[in-house]
């Protein structure tokens, strides 16, 4: 393979002479044909010496060639990122510092573009005392950066880098938890309700973590992206005894409400590697759409329908991406360096147009009273939801049918998008009493939560409690081992706390000053509001 | 130094200077030293280095530093 090399100083005993090298510091797009190498390679130290001000000025411009490089080179890039090392082995000014973070961190952002790699150098570097980095006889007879004793095992070092970005090989597979390293959600069927080990279908789970650990083994990085508490799922993924993956085995955990696609580049900054070094797994059609479609350079495999197939398909999709080449112990170690990289970086996940993409999804939100055939429905929806419920108050069929009896308001909501109807997973029961309402139950399944439902629906609430003359809405937030998630959801919607204890916040809205903050992301339709 | 020149071995003898070997020039030189630095695990001196331009100076240099490693 042949490099042309960009560098700032003498790197040929690193890299061998079959490549092509740069002058010190300088990058010319136009002076020859870059295509014609296998990569181009950016591989700058921090300025070794120097005053304070020519130490900067050089810091400067390698991070400008570096800019101008990302943008001009079209064919294979390497990035190197630099080390923290300065004049005399010490970084001693925060301003110094910084540039190589600035640097570091366009090298990181870089690597989202698909044909740009960063090779983290500081994986390499750390394992060598500081302060035999710099051989000063060499570098100053010949500007010699690292210390050439070190060549031979960065060779091996850069070869492996080289194999794992030639090869194309997947190196992060995402796992989302309920109903994909566990049948049921771990969040409303807690630690003794989820499928996980024994007859069917836990045994087609535990089987489809056996093979997760023995890539894991084998130096796949697991990663999870799930929709849930976190408290929940590590509960599960630290308690649960039939739990094969356990928390040391991933190497970075996006377990939130925040939109996947976010969540999906997060994993990638922080682990420094590409997008299209990511298989997303996930059960939910729609997730992975999104992804799909916001992050493009993800594989997404299809998932099946069928629990039973779950291990065949998992065995298929580390076999079609994580094609094993000759392991050795580095690549095992591989997983422990990713972990450390994502738990010492801090990044910036990159902004997605989440708004539009929800648009597409053609969300449709029905919200209309209940009636009689629904009440099952409703009374089991207030006995099971447990995350996205604002008082978590269980309900008989009998208790529902008294109050609609009683002329309260039981006002459900059935939500659909493209990919298909999620039915009745909304219910929010408000007790009238002349021109004051108090909101006793809201809740709704999470199934459907996080894509800006919960908002309209309760905005859709309210509207209609104005339109039917109330003037006043009380609502409360009851605490529960569960319902974290919703602790600030009135707050945000536009209540004001009345009163505050530790175990439950009490609201008030005084609704003649409210206006409907529509977002026209979701089609809202109401459906026999007349009726009844 | 073969390796470095790429140049078949019995060509090189030991009355071989630097001005002889095309290929021999600055960074070939770095290499050599390198080379012989980690094959020979020893340190030479930036003076030395400079005069290390034929295979009699090589030799010399090297031996007097493995001696006083004994």
């Amino acid at each position: 393979m042949s490099f042309y090399i960009i560098r700032n100083y003498t790197v040929e005993h690193l890299f061998g002479d079959n490549h092509d090298y740069s002058h010190y510091n300088s990058f010319n797009p136009n002076e020859r044909d870059l295509s014609s190498y296998d990569a181009v390679v950016n591989f700058m130290m921090p300025p070794l010496s120097g005053s304070y001000k020519e130490r900067v000025q050089g810091m400067k411009a390698s991070i400008q060639t570096l800019n101008l490089m990302i943008s001009e080179v079209k064919s294979r890039l390497i990035l190197f990122t630099m080390p923290y090392i300065g004049a005399f082995h010490t970084i001693e000014d925060t301003r110094l510092q910084q540039l190589v973070s600035t640097y570091n961190d366009t090298c990181y952002q870089a690597a989202t573009i698909p044909n740009v790699f960063c090779i983290d150098f500081a994986v390499f570097t750390q394992r060598i005392p500081s302060d035999s980095l710099v051989d000063w006889k060499h570098f100053y007879m010949s500007q010699i950066a690292l210390n050439p004793k070190y060549s031979a095992i960065f060779k091996d070092w850069f070869d492996l880098q080289m194999s794992a970005i030639l090869a194309k090989r997947k190196k992060c597979i995402i796992l989302d938890l309920d109903n994909t390293l566990w049948g049921g959600v771990i969040g409303e069927d807690g630690l003794d309700g989820i499928d996980l080990g024994g007859g069917y279908p836990g045994n087609v789970y535990y089987d489809a973590q056996k093979l997760l650990l023995s890539a894991y083994e084998n130096g796949v990085i697991l990663a999870i992206c799930s929709k849930n508490n976190e408290a929940d799922a590590m509960d599960a993924i630290e308690r649960h005894p039939n739990m094969v993956l356990r928390d040391r085995h991933f190497a970075i955990k996006r377990i939130n409400w925040e939109n996947k696609a976010e969540n999906v580049q997060s994993i990638a900054a922080s682990l420094n590697i590409g997008l299209d070094s990511l298989v997303f797994i996930d059960d939910n059609p729609s997730e992975r759409a999104l992804v799909k479609s916001f992050v493009p350079e993800v594989t997404v495999p299809d998932f099946p329908e069928k629990p039973y197939l779950i291990p065949v398909f998992i065995n298929s999709v580390l076999e079609n991406e994580f094609t094993l080449y000759q392991l050795t112990e580095e690549d095992k170690k591989k997983t422990d360096q990713y972990r450390q990289n994502a738990v010492r970086d801090e990044f910036k996940s990159s902004y997605t147009d989440y708004n539009q993409y929800l648009i597409e999804l053609k969300m449709i939100l029905e919200v209309s009273k209940a009636n009689k055939l629904d009440i099952p429905r409703v009374a089991q929806l207030t006995q099971k939801t447990n995350q996205f419920n604002l008082t978590s108050k269980r309900y008989s069929e009998s208790d529902i049918k008294n109050f609609i009896d009683e002329g309260n308001l039981v006002l459900i909501a059935k939500v659909k998008d493209r990919f298909g109807e999620y039915g009745l997973t909304g219910v929010c029961i408000v007790k009238i009493n002349g021109n004051e309402a108090e909101i006793d139950t809201l809740l709704m399944s999470c199934r459907v939560i996080g894509r800006e439902v919960e908002n309209e629906y309760i905005c859709q609430v309210l509207a209609y409690l104005k339109r039917l003359g109330i003037r006043s809405a009380y609502s409360q937030y009851i605490k529960t081992k569960k319902n974290a998630m919703v602790k600030d959801f009135y707050l945000k919607s536009g209540f004001s706390v009345q009163r505050e204890t530790e175990q439950d916040t009490a609201y008030v809205l005084v609704l003649d000053n409210y206006d409907v903050d529509h977002k026209d992301i979701i089609e809202v339709v109401w459906k026999d509001e007349e009726q009844d | 130094m073969a390796r470095v020149f790429k140049m078949d071995a019995s060509s090189i003898t030991d009355d071989v200077q630097q001005q002889d070997i095309e290929a021999w020039d600055s960074l070939a030189h770095l290499n050599l030293i390198l080379e012989l630095e980690s094959e020979f695990d020893v340190s030479f001196e930036p003076e030395e280095i400079g005069i290390m331009t034929s295979m009699t100076a090589i030799e010399q240099q090297t031996l007097f530093h493995l001696g006083g490693k004994d």
